[in-house]
């Protein structure tokens, strides 16, 4: 028994110094500082801390919330609804930022086409939760005919085991590749023409809401093509956008 | 009456048939020194780009060579078409001709002279005689560098005299126009029916401070006569925009290439060809491209400034003539609820310059941006309605009515600015106190494009909006960090986990194969069990023999035969007895003996020595997998 416990003891430990270096805290008084700020509605200084805390720390949803936040009072709708759509990627069921993004949307005249049922669907999970019940049914899967091989378990139920997990896999993967335009979608930071050609002076197509979520395809100099939830297309100073997902991981 | 012998009749003919083949093949001999050339044009006086037919005939020859001169290729080029031959018998007198006939195209207007064509027969040669022409000027035909023909369009007035191979013409109603301003235009090209032509390019707009868009649509192909030749024409509708005050020449222009038929090489090894004629230079020979740029003649537009005068705040830089409508959708609604404000524009003008009416300013109404859609008319890209959709949140119950919007143009056609104004929408609002009151308008941020400094600046809301009231309260704690926001997917963990799970579902589907296929063979199956049992048995009458135990070995040697002879008998192996054996198996079997031998050590002992139980052991295993 002695003899497993050091290689025991040392996985522990590698483990501990693992999870503990993939999610770092903050520095509790500067974040405190920043809160301070905003409850005395020096919103800006709040916003300086946060992002510098976003700098050196990484992400964490409480963090990009409260930026969120900050950018809301401030009236910087573009920067508010991205930290709020960067939040819910780390923790997508908070009523708090949900709530908060409905109210700065809806506050600033965001309003998207009706969702279908099949839109709903889709979005009772995040991304990463649809994978996550994908991978959850292929290793239930795995278990279960593992253990057929060595418990006896009625082909009847072996079937119905298969088939629910196959249905719950191809559901995850369809909900997966639809939500993923959404991940690697963009937020308008600041309100644009939308151009029908990439150069200025260009005929415009009418402007495009600040906060306003967007898909962004081919790049020709400055510019961008993107495609809003509303459907309106047309070219954009890759400036005004800003991804979801930022590219440059921090720390 | 006296009968012709018909075999007599028919020789009669042949001999004269062959007596006149022998008078035809021996006249280009009698005739060798005799032959004379002459050569005519057909019109000493031709415009540039059209032609004249050159024939040169040579008489008293079946075979002759023609050297067309090296001529200035600038001015004119003369150009082999085609040859024919001719053979006349008069009064038993036999006469052959060969004409050659060419084409003589200008390029340039002036006085030439077509030099002496040599033309070779049997060792000789004749001359003809230079022949003077002029090309007119009237076809304006140049060349301009690099073999590249220019082709200006016709006079002014248009009479042409219809002898340009390919020019363009641009149709427009007015040459006096204001900046900003759309012109509808009608662009034309016209090439000589008859000329093969591709073109290189659509035509474009050669000039300053006028800007047609690219020609993408398929032109319009007709035919017209004009002058006194037929043209095809392609025609593009299209619009020109004014940029910039002044006055300025344009034109228009296109490249083109034409087809220009080749007289084909002989390729015979006996001098004549019978497929040297004209209609198999039709059929078999091939063109030379020729590039050209045909263009228009030039016109000079003047484009006038806006006036200042009279100018309302509210214009925007829309040119034409335009009418509004204005709804509201719903009319009845509770303060904080939004309402929907459609304006149409439509009519005719530069509609990329027509922006939505100004929502007045008040403290009563929360004012979004608008939308814009553009829907094209059938007049082209010029006319056609755009309407404008903005959301609109009364802040209070006391507002009974959308107040107008007006909307500015400049008609161009009265020189003045012209203001439409809706009429008030009447609207119930009814208050609701539990809403919170409605922001200010979303900002405007200054990257967009600057409007023209004809027009006045479109407005720029402020830069951030207010407040939001009813946000749900911070967080108090962090919570934990990561570096980097990532689909599951990517995370090393989870990859592991299901490959792991992949693995392992691959490994279990060849398992299901491997018994899938055992099941489908039980015999194999059931075999490969019985060489397997039959190999154990072997290694333990081996262990036993190693250790001389002659009881351990006998009865090992009686379970081996019981569990072999049971499976291959299908009955139970412990059941067997040695007069089952004795039964089944024949008296000359060892098995029998060494069974019967074993099944009474079993009760009473025996002893065996070494060479006995490897007898023993050779005989089973022999016995045993001859059965098997």
């Amino acid at each position: 028994m002695k003899r497993y416990l050091l290689p025991l003891l040392l996985s522990v430990m590698t483990a501990s110094f693992l999870i503990s270096a993939a999610f770092a805290g903050v520095d509790n008084s500067r974040f405190q500082e920043a809160n301070g700020a905003y409850s005395r509605n020096d919103f800006e200084s709040a916003i300086a801390i946060y992002e510098e805390l976003i700098s050196n720390n990484g992400y964490s949803a409480g963090l990009l919330y409260n930026l969120a936040n900050s950018y809301a009072q401030a009236g910087h709708t573009g920067k508010a609804v991205l930290n709020y759509e960067r939040a819910l990627q780390l923790d997508p069921n908070d009523p708090d930022i949900l709530g908060n993004l409905q109210l700065v949307r809806a506050a600033n005249g965001i309003f998207n086409p009706e969702a279908t049922t099949l839109e709903h669907l889709l979005h009772l999970f995040s991304m990463n939760q649809w994978i996550g019940i994908g991978g959850l049914a292929l290793v239930l899967l795995t278990v279960g005919l593992l253990l057929s091989l060595q418990l006896k378990i009625s082909p009847r139920a072996m079937m119905g085991l298969g088939i629910a997990c196959s249905v719950v896999m191809l559901a995850s993967t369809i909900a997966t590749l639809e939500l993923h335009v959404e991940w690697t979608g963009s937020v308008v930071v600041h309100e644009s023409r939308l151009l029908i050609s990439p150069f200025e002076g260009a005929a415009t197509a009418g402007n495009i809401q600040e906060g306003r979520m967007v898909s962004s395809g081919k790049e020709h100099g400055t510019y961008v093509f993107v495609e809003d939830e509303t459907g309106r297309k047309g070219w954009i100073v890759q400036s005004a956008i800003e991804p979801v997902i930022p590219s440059d991981p921090r720390r | 009456m006296k009968r012709h012998n018909p075999k007599i009749t028919i020789l009669g003919a042949g001999v004269v048939a062959v007596l006149a083949l022998i008078a035809l093949f021996s006249l280009p001999a009698a005739s060798r020194a005799e032959f004379s050339v002459n050569a005519t044009l057909s019109s000493t006086t031709f415009s540039v780009d059209d032609g004249a037919q050159l024939s040169i005939t040579v008489n008293g020859t079946r075979s002759a060579d023609l050297e067309i001169p090296e001529t200035d290729t600038s001015s004119f080029e003369i150009i082999q078409r085609g040859r024919s031959s001719q053979i006349n018998m008069i009064n038993g007198n036999f006469s052959s001709a060969i004409t050659f006939t060419c084409i003589v195209r200008g390029y340039k207007s002036g006085k030439y002279t077509i030099p002496p064509i040599t033309i070779k027969s049997d060792g000789t040669s004749r001359t003809t005689e230079a022949i003077p022409f002029e090309i007119t000027d009237s076809g304006q035909m140049g060349q301009s560098g690099s073999g590249t023909a220019v082709l200006p369009s016709p006079s002014a007035s248009g009479a042409s005299a219809g002898g340009d191979a390919a020019f363009l013409r641009l149709n427009i109603d007015k040459t006096s126009s204001y900046v900003g301003e759309i012109i509808p235009v009608e662009v034309k090209a016209y090439f000589k029916k008859g000329l093969r032509a591709s073109l290189n390019s659509a035509p474009t707009l050669v000039g300053d401070g006028l800007v047609m868009p690219q020609l993408n649509e398929k032109p319009v192909q007709t035919e017209e006569i004009f002058g006194n030749s037929r043209y095809s024409v392609l025609t593009w509708q299209t619009d020109i925009s004014n940029i910039k005050e002044g006055k300025y020449t344009v034109h228009l222009e296109l490249d083109a290439t034409l087809l220009i038929p080749e007289r084909r090489m002989s390729t015979s090894i006996f001098g004549q060809s019978p497929f040297d004629d004209d209609f198999f230079d039709n059929v078999f020979g091939g063109y030379k491209e020729k590039p050209i740029k045909p263009v228009s003649e030039e016109m000079t537009f003047t484009i006038l400034p806006l006036p200042d005068e009279n100018r309302p705040a509210g214009f925007t830089g829309a040119i034409g003539n335009f009418n509004l409508q204005v709804a509201a959708t719903p009319i009845q609604a509770e303060t904080g609820e939004p309402l929907t404000l459609t304006m149409t524009v439509s009519g005719t003008g530069n509609f990329d310059r027509v922006e939505a009416p100004a929502f007045p300013e008040s403290d009563q109404w929360k004012t979004y941006t608008p939308a814009a859609t553009f829907t094209k008319g059938t007049g082209g890209d010029h006319t056609g309605n755009k309407v404008f959709e903005q959301a609109i949140v009364a802040k209070s119950g006391s507002v009974s009515e959308i107040p107008a919007l007006a909307f500015s143009y400049f008609d161009p056609q009265k020189g003045k600015y012209i203001t439409r104004e809706s009429s008030p929408i009447p609207v119930s609002i009814t208050a609701k106190t539990s809403v919170p009151v409605p922001t200010p308008a979303p900002p405007v941020r200054g990257n967009e494009a600057a409007p023209a400094a004809t027009v006045a600046p479109k407005q720029q809301p402020e830069s951030t909006s207010a407040p939001i009231g009813g946000l749900a309260p911070l967080r108090l704690e962090s919570g934990n960090t990561t570096s980097a926001i990532t689909p599951l997917y990517t995370r090393p963990p989870f990859l592991a986990v299901m490959a792991i799970c992949v693995l392992a579902l691959l490994m279990l589907t060849v398992l299901k194969i491997y018994r899938l296929r055992e099941d489908a063979h039980p015999e194999d199956r059931r075999r490969r069990q019985l060489g397997k049992a039959l190999q154990d048995s072997y290694q333990s009458m081996d262990q036993a023999l190693a250790q001389e135990n002659s009881s351990v070995f006998l009865a090992v040697c009686r379970t081996a035969i019981q569990q072999h002879l049971g499976a291959i008998w299908h009955c139970q192996a412990s059941a067997i007895t040695s007069a089952d054996l004795t039964a089944r198996l024949s008296s000359s079997n060892r098995l029998v003996e060494i069974f019967t031998i074993a099944e009474k050590a079993a009760y009473s002992g025996a002893l065996l020595d070494r060479e006995t139980m490897q007898d023993y052991a050779r005989a089973v295993k022999k016995e045993l997998e001859e059965l098997v």
